[in-house]
């Protein structure tokens, strides 16, 4: 079963990431992580959250990301509150990760976040995690990217075979809004 | 398994994923660029003499790995080579291969001062796989390679040292427990 648009986006599983700040701004500088609260941050908010399968991994760290990052003052304008990016990696990998694509500011506005065994995106559906265990992945978020307006979905879509085209697209995301 | 001691024989056709990292060309590498994963083969280091040290860590990135544990290791190659016999040293993490690579890029240079000094042992950036599993080295609670330090001798495929953590921090798996290792 998987969910459909105009559902609550499931918050029953919170994501963990470590906030930026200038205190940790060097890539191998950590923090300590703590949890998104999901039911909070969608609470009147308009949120564009978007998945991909693995930090530091071709398409996501060269194209899918990168995307999302150039258009952040368009997301602005348009009302988004936020931006979660989740992957399956742990919240130490994706702050590096952020950082290393050029993300610091303390403004969090973009949260780079884990999705902890791909459990959140296994509540939108089976097509939503894939199963790369036998490249020695383990249990990975799918790419795909939705929109949700005040905790619910307004669209929700994932990319057939991990690849990242318009479907996933910041400006797919922006004409929904 | 149970935990794999010293004077044991290392498992067969023990295989890494791992995107090489070239240090000649160290200053130029970026941790966003990223190429395909390869297999390494423990068995293919074996055709030559010297010595394997492979220090494995719970997480890539994570605080205690990037500060404390590794950088050391990074610092001193030239010592491992000279002191021990290292020709090889694998730093091993749960993490997959795209991950370790980058971390890898990321440490080596922040910490490598003599990348053109010949005698220095080949670093590898290698995502675990079963490896840890096979010695019995698995933390079976968090499903993460545990923080350990083993060297093993690759003429005779046995392990000549093996100092496993068994609280949070850096004591048996640190360089100084390493270099003082009577091997």
């Amino acid at each position: 079963m998987a969910i459909e648009v105009n559902e609550k986006f499931p918050t029953n599983v919170n994501p963990k990431y470590i906030p930026y700040s200038k205190a940790n701004d060097h890539i191998t500088a950590c923090a300590n992580p703590i949890d998104l609260n999901l039911a909070k941050e969608f609470a009147g908010k308009t949120v564009v959250v978007t998945a991909a399968p693995g930090a530091f991994t071709p398409t996501c760290t060269e194209q899918h990301i990168p995307d999302y990052l150039k258009h952040l003052q368009d997301f602005k304008d348009k009302g988004v509150d936020k931006i979660i990016i989740l992957t399956a990696n742990d919240p130490f990998v994706l702050a590096a990760w952020g950082k290393a694509l050029g993300y610091k500011d303390e403004e969090n506005y973009v949260v780079f976040a884990t999705d902890p065994l791909a459990k959140i995106s296994k509540e939108l559906g089976e097509s939503y995690v894939e199963d790369l265990s036998s490249a020695g992945f383990g249990i990975r978020t799918a790419r795909y990217a939705g929109l949700v307006v005040d905790g619910t979905i307004k669209f929700l879509e994932n990319e057939e075979s991990l690849g990242f085209t318009d479907i996933s697209s910041a400006s797919n995301i922006l004409e929904k809004i | 398994m149970s935990q794999i001691a010293k004077g044991d024989k290392i498992p067969q056709d023990i295989e890494f994923q791992y995107i090489p990292i070239d240090i000649s060309q160290l200053e130029t590498l970026s941790a966003l660029s990223c190429q395909r994963p390869i297999s390494l083969k423990l068995n293919k280091l074996f055709e030559s003499k010297g010595k394997v040290l492979i220090v494995a860590v719970p997480g890539a990135f994570t605080p205690t790995c990037t500060e404390n544990h590794i950088p050391p290791y990074l610092k001193n190659l030239k010592e491992l080579k000279t002191k021990l016999g290292i020709t090889n040293l694998l730093i091993v993490a749960f993490n997959d291969a795209f991950v370790l690579n980058a971390w890898g890029k990321l440490l080596l240079q922040q910490n490598i001062t003599n990348k053109d000094e010949p005698e220095i042992p080949h670093v590898y950036f290698v995502s675990d796989g079963t490896f840890s599993k096979s010695i019995g080295l698995l933390n079976t609670e968090t499903g993460r390679t545990q923080r350990y330090a083993l060297i093993i001798d690759q003429t005779s495929q046995t392990v000549e040292y093996v100092g496993v953590e068994v609280e949070r921090g850096v004591k048996y798996s640190g360089l100084d427990a390493v270099l003082s290792s009577r091997l």
